[in-house]
């Protein structure tokens, strides 16, 4: 990682007073940075890291390695308050949201380490984007889009117990070229996404009734006597759910029938929108750290000052009210903001150390909440082959049960090639994620997972993971580097100071970006969020930004 | 290469500026772009790129500068920045010791982001100040020599040399590409491949990244 600036190196930063500050460069606080900026926001973004996107950063396998080998926390570790004249000075914390890293390295050749840099490793992943999803329309909307490129997902395929990878058919094409589904169940399926346009059509009369639409979607399937497989298919694979529908003590939340529509919808819709992307899937060009990046420069455009290598180590509170009036950094210098966003990795310890006189006492109590959500298990491999034989990139979703029984989580996987400029020529990154409770149970599945498709050299093979013998024929690609971490998922919100959603476990952003939508309209009731611009002088209208690189 | 309807070629070349904060990179990119300049320039905001139409052995050439929109001021760059950069101005202050002194730094950034061959240009600014000058015209040809960069000092103010330094960058990277110096990863030849891009629809990207109809 390149060398962190020493952060009392730095001019101080002027001016000292700002709408909002923002810690972080994940993509919630880059898209809430590039919303407010263009509604006139004055805003200070800062980000601890050298490089931006937080845990939303693509890496480079040192970098990579060195972040999730190394716990980051803040200069100041002991938690303690200090009395000035009318500010309480808070002390934060900074708790990594990787834990738990086990990393693997089996290539005994230099070729990794002397590529280091050709890798850009997604820390959040796997992640992709629908072609019709809603975050399409807002890197357009915002801007964002003119520094972005895509390519599409070439193919999907869903992970069969015993029978290995089986294409996802998502399409009348792909179904009737599908060679694994008997005639039957090709026939059941075409049924079935005819049902689902034809409701979805306002033009048809044809509807599901009202009553199957608030009854579990797992439940209408069964209704519609769709087999256990296209169920399976329909569920994890398409409507991309994590838990097993079928096992009520585990899935607390059943999918409805209208939820399972949409999905389906979104889908379908997703499929063939652009013409150089046949799939549903688009996957950003140099890795999904460029998200954020487009976003922070949009707000750069729009007056926003960046300063990256430079942490925040306290809170200033007012003595009188308790509310929140700036931050301290690094560098000492004292800053002051009307709302403060933080990365979720900040936190208040509670209780705290030492209590000034007269502070008032619950809003101590509320700084130290944080409401953890639940974990995602993650990993990465690197390989020297694929796992399907002329596939660059591709999705695979293992439905539950389907490595081992006690499997009750779905798995995502996702595997990216040279092609989109994330590992050297040759090589493959595959990404594996799935919730959890526990991190050694989600650790316990991906291994599985890998295992399925991928072969680790003799002496790396560990015994305690469930092998699955799949019947491909294919040679499975030997493991060449592997990390398996976990991150928390962590809420908390106060009345002045803002904590962003950490990556979730879906494989698209749009829940994400939901919750930082509504994150901004809270802040910012009286605002729009991305306001189309009619400024003559704003760049994003001039002939000049219609250009990309290659359009 | 992608041939327009007229027969020649056309070419899109991202060419970027970078330097320390205030040492007149945006104003170097309005003078050569719009022939204006700017003496209460702030803290660049708003600007994204300016685009140029300079013709080259009957070749018409786009180039696409961009700015660095401020985040420069405390090193902040975005990777993002440089990618797909075929040329770059690293700009200097004659009159500011410091600014110089930070280039070597600037040159590292380059290089660590950007793997493509990169016309570079070492470019000493505001060369009107000569009598508040703390940087020599020999310091920084010397420089510039052991860097492999080519040099030039400049003033935005009264134009001096602007046109000049951008049209050597250009015409390195025609010849650049001439050479077939560019994109010779066989990876940035897949990378041209089914591209989607958000802005003006999607369609189909072929050739080299730098260029295009």
């Amino acid at each position: 990682m390149t060398q962190p600036q020493d952060p009392f190196s730095y001019p101080p930063i002027d001016p000292v007073n700002f709408d909002l500050i923002i810690v972080g460069t994940a993509l919630s606080e880059s898209v809430i940075a590039a919303a407010a900026s263009a509604v006139g926001k004055t805003i200070l973004h800062l980000d601890p890291n050298s490089f931006y996107g937080s845990h939303f950063a693509s890496l480079s396998l040192h970098d990579l390695t060195s972040y999730l080998s190394s716990p980051h926390s803040l200069p100041s570790a002991a938690a303690t308050t200090t009395d000035s004249d009318d500010v309480v000075v808070i002390d934060f914390v900074q708790q990594p949201l990787c834990s738990d890293a086990e990393i693997a390295t089996y290539d005994e050749s230099a070729f990794l380490s002397e590529n280091s840099r050709k890798f850009s490793i997604d820390l959040g992943g796997p992640k992709a984007l629908f072609c019709a999803d809603k975050t399409i329309d807002l890197l357009m909307k915002s801007g964002a889009a003119q520094y972005l490129e895509f390519k599409g997902i070439d193919e999907s395929f869903v992970y069969e117990a015993n029978a290995g990878l089986a294409n996802v058919p998502d399409s009348r094409g792909s179904i009737f070229r599908d060679k694994k589904l008997s005639l039957k169940e090709k026939n059941q399926l075409m049924r079935f996404f005819k049902l689902v346009q034809q409701h979805l059509d306002d033009t048809q009369e044809e509807k599901i009734p009202e009553e199957d639409l608030e009854i579990a979607f797992v439940s209408f399937l069964e209704k519609m006597k769709l087999p256990p497989k296209i169920k399976s298919i329909l569920l994890y694979a398409i409507a991309m759910l994590d838990y097993d529908q079928d096992n009520n003590e585990v899935c607390i939340e059943l999918l409805k029938t209208k939820d399972g529509i949409d999905s389906l919808a979104l889908y379908s819709s997703s499929v063939g929108r652009f013409p150089n992307a046949p799939g549903a899937l688009l996957y950003p060009i140099y890795g999904e750290g460029e998200l954020p990046q487009a976003f922070c420069r949009r707000a750069a455009v729009k007056g926003c000052i960046y300063v990256l290598r430079m942490s925040v180590v306290s809170l200033l509170m007012d003595k009188v009210t308790g509310s929140y009036k700036g931050v301290r950094l690094a560098s000492g210098q004292d800053l002051y903001s009307h709302q403060l966003i933080l990365d979720p990795s900040f936190m208040i310890p509670s209780p705290l150390s030492s209590s000034p006189r007269d502070f008032p006492s619950e809003k101590l109590q509320m700084l130290g909440q944080r409401d953890i959500k639940g974990m995602v298990a993650r990993g990465i491999c690197i390989t020297r082959s694929s796992i399907k034989p002329d596939v660059s990139n591709c999705s695979v979703v293992y439905p539950p049960r389907s490595l081992y029984p006690e499997q009750l989580t779905s798995i995502k996987a996702l595997q990216i090639g040279s092609n989109l400029a994330v590992c050297p020529a040759g090589t493959f990154i595959l990404y594996f994620s799935t919730m959890c409770n526990d991190a050694d149970e989600g650790k316990k599945l991906l291994k599985a997972a890998m295992n399925a498709l991928l072969t680790l050299p003799v002496s790396g093979n560990s015994e305690s993971i469930p092998s699955v013998q799949s019947d491909s024929e294919d040679i499975k690609p030997i493991v060449l580097w592997s990390a398996f971490y976990i991150q928390k998922l962590i809420m908390c919100k106060l009345e002045f100071i803002s904590s962003t959603p950490t990556p979730d476990g879906n494989l698209n952003y749009d829940d994400l970006l939901d919750a930082t939508r509504k994150l901004f309209n809270q802040m910012y009731p009286d605002e729009e969020f991305f306001p189309k611009s009619t400024s003559p002088e704003d760049p994003t209208d001039e002939d000049d930004n219609g250009l990309t690189l290659d359009s | 290469m992608a041939e327009n309807g007229e027969g020649g070629e056309e070419y899109l070349f991202k060419i970027v500026l970078i330097g320390d904060s205030a040492v007149g990179k945006s104003n170097l990119l309005s003078r050569f772009a719009r022939n204006e300049f700017d003496s209460n320039s702030k803290a660049t905001i708003g600007v994204e790129f300016q685009t140029q139409l300079v013709e080259i052995d009957g070749k018409e050439i786009k180039a696409q500068i961009w700015d660095t929109a401020g985040q420069e001021r405390f090193r902040a760059v975005t990777s993002a920045y440089y990618r797909g950069a075929v040329g770059a101005l690293v700009v200097y202050d004659i009159s500011r010791r410091g600014t110089f002194d930070s280039i070597k730094r600037w040159l590292q950034e380059l290089t660590t982001q950007n793997d493509s061959t990169v016309a570079r240009m070492l470019v000493g600014n505001k060369c009107d100040l000569e009598n508040i000058r703390e940087v020599s015209t020999e310091e920084g040809k010397s420089l510039a020599e052991e860097e492999g960069l080519f040099f030039m000092e400049t003033s935005a103010l009264d134009a001096t040399n602007v046109q000049t330094a951008f049209e050597i960058v250009i015409r390195e990277i025609y010849n650049n590409i001439s050479r077939k110096v560019l994109n010779s990863d066989s990876y940035k030849a897949e990378l041209s491949v089914n591209r989607v891009s958000l802005v003006n629809g999607a369609g189909s990207k072929q050739g080299p990244s730098c260029c295009s109809r």
